[in-house]
């Protein structure tokens, strides 16, 4: 067990008034690591922290640029998906993020080919090992939102989301997101230079595989991994639910120091090497939305073990994987997250120790769920849950 | 008392309060702010409560769910600006909105919708990157459609989307917000990632 609850109710006890807001905050599940940690590397010309040369689609490096429907694309392994397989219902999307990159090669704003990135939710084939997959070479995407105008006014990196009126209630999936170039995209540009932004050490999946890379426009599609495991095309999903991200220095591409303005909003970055690491802190990121305000409180369940629990509670609010009979089964109870505005909490700037693991827990998924409440144990929630593979 | 007898105790007071929650939810005693009912289908079956706290296998995936109908449409039924597309007019000052009767931000912000119309979702922004900075000018896209442009350059607008979404594809009333990333995403020197020991 890797902390045993102290007093639960000293955690419920800490849970202060309800002020729940009336200014909306809509829960975000990033699939890379965040949209604000500091990427280092930039591409020499539009100083776009992109993904590594060696994994620029073909024709991108010369005129006339991108060919049309070439798609960047990340995915993240079912392994570390928030929610599950409790159906009818899985993730419930109301809206998706993008990040934009505009360089200095752009003369003038706006810039009358700007756009937001045809975007959604494609369809994915196995990949190179039992975590792995990639976009599909074929198949109709689960989602798919038209690419439209943008306005952007500077040189700068835009995060750029759209709420949809209408929730797209998914069944069990896979994460693949993807974006998609209109076509004529040059990197020296001078009428555009848009491309989309990724993250460098936007963390790495299991294995060591890349998890994103490239789609050809025609079908059907030839695909490519990206050449650099440690890049992630920015993109994400706004969900109805509730979102907890696990995760921690350790389950990113590097380890020291971090990075000012970092984050940890995605779930990807969840691969931990706490088998070996004599520092290890675990990460909770608390992703509620206003009803949770800024004094709600969330605690931790936390299992280990080599698979996710076979069933799924039949609860209305969620998916909870974890099993209550398991004897590892541990409620963080005694660490309470204090949510702040739009009801969050920045796992960073409190983080929680793992003991070292050892080897012997190489293999294993450490399996986190959230619990949300606002004052007197009321609107009482459970999160996604999210998991790490311990290697 | 024992830590696990707690935490069953914990684990069924969760379901029975969240399922009264739910219960509220559903009946409207809880709406957010901005939010627009539904105006017929069938609610999302998982919107039930659940009768019991109770265990039951994992099944295999099931059908798509029926997307409900909110307020989508066969068309965009927005309405473009007389200004030609890059017009950038200067605003000074915004009509005063009515919280709920606009475009909602976390922090309290609202402006007016745009395009024609009269009701869209909610706008996204990182909470990290401080309040909504104030509009000043209003600015026509390459569409024709109107944004409104903020003091850091960020820009929000409402308009139809296309969306194609198991299998239906319709145009939905959607609010858009890019966010400006302050410049501390750059960093001018580059490095060589740090790799991993083992590999």
């Amino acid at each position: 067990m890797l902390r045993v609850s102290s007093s639960l109710l000293a955690g419920l006890a800490f849970a202060s008034a309800l002020t729940a807001q009336g200014n909306p905050t809509v829960p975000e599940l990033s699939v890379n690591n965040t949209f604000r940690v500091i990427s280092s590397t930039k591409h020499p010309i539009t100083n776009n922290p992109y993904p590594a040369a060696s994994t620029l689609p073909p024709g991108y490096t010369a005129a006339p640029g991108v060919a049309a429907g070439t798609r960047a694309w990340s995915y993240t392994p079912k392994l570390r998906a928030q929610a599950g397989a409790n159906p009818p219902n899985y993730l419930t999307v109301v809206g998706m993020t993008q990040a934009v990159f505009t360089g200095s090669a752009v003369q003038s704003f706006p810039a009358p080919n700007h756009y937001q990135f045809r975007t959604g939710i494609g369809v994915t084939q196995p990949g190179q090992n039992s975590y792995h997959r990639t976009h599909a070479t074929t198949g109709q995407d689960l989602l798919n939102v038209a690419d439209q105008p943008l306005v952007i006014s500077t040189w700068a990196i835009v995060e750029h989301s759209f709420n949809l009126t209408t929730p797209v209630p998914l069944p069990d999936l896979e994460l693949l997101l993807f974006v998609e170039y209109r076509g004529g995209e040059w990197r020296d540009d001078p009428n555009g230079g848009q491309t989309v932004a990724s993250d460098w050490r936007g963390g790495r999946g299991p294995g060591g595989w890349p998890y994103h890379g490239w789609a050809v426009g025609s079908n059907p599609r030839t695909i490519t991994l990206g050449g650099d495991w440690n890049y992630r095309p920015k993109i994400g999903l706004l969900v109805n639910e509730l979102v907890l991200t696990a995760t921690g220095d350790h389950a990113n591409a590097y380890e020291v120091p971090r990075l000012a303005n970092e984050t940890y909003r995605g779930n990807t970055a969840c691969i931990s090497d706490w088998s070996r690491a004599s520092n290890g802190n675990l990460f909770f990121d608390v992703r509620a939305g206003n009803n949770w305000g800024s004094t709600g409180i969330a605690v931790v369940f936390i299992n280990m073990g080599r698979s996710w629990f076979a069933g799924s509670l039949p609860t209305p609010f969620g998916n909870l994987l974890l099993d209550p009979t398991f004897p590892a089964l541990d409620v963080l109870a005694s660490i309470t997250m204090p949510l702040s505005a739009g009801g969050t909490f920045s796992g960073a700037n409190a983080q929680i120790p793992v003991p070292p693991l050892g080897f012997a827990a190489r293999g294993e998924i450490l399996k986190c769920q959230g619990l949300v409440f606002n004052a007197g144990f009321t609107s009482v929630t459970l999160t996604t849950a999210s998991s790490i593979l311990v290697e | 008392m024992h830590p696990r007898a707690l935490l069953w105790i914990l684990l069924a007071a969760a379901a029975g309060l969240g399922g009264a929650y739910l219960a509220l939810r559903e009946s409207g005693a809880e709406v957010p702010a901005g939010a627009t009912p539904p105006t017929g289908g069938q609610p999302p079956a998982e919107r039930a409560p659940a009768p019991a706290f109770r265990w039951e296998p994992q099944v295999e995936p099931v059908p798509p769910l029926p997307i409900p109908t909110d307020r989508k449409s066969e068309k965009p039924l927005h309405v473009k600006s007389p200004w030609p597309p890059g017009t950038r007019i200067p605003v000074s000052r915004l009509p005063k909105v009515e919280p709920g009767k606009g475009i909602g931000f976390f922090d309290g912000t609202w402006l007016p919708y745009l395009n024609g119309l009269n009701a869209a979702p909610p706008a996204t922004r990182d909470p990290d990157l401080g309040r909504v900075p104030p509009v000043i000018a209003k600015v026509v896209d390459a569409d024709g459609l109107e944004w409104w442009v903020h003091a850091d350059g960020s820009a929000t607008t409402t308009r139809y989307k296309q969306v194609t979404a198991l299998g239906q594809t319709y145009w939905d009333p959607a609010t858009e917000h890019s966010a400006v990333q302050p410049n501390t995403n750059l960093r001018s020197t580059p490095e060589t990632p740090p790799d991993r020991k083992d590999r």
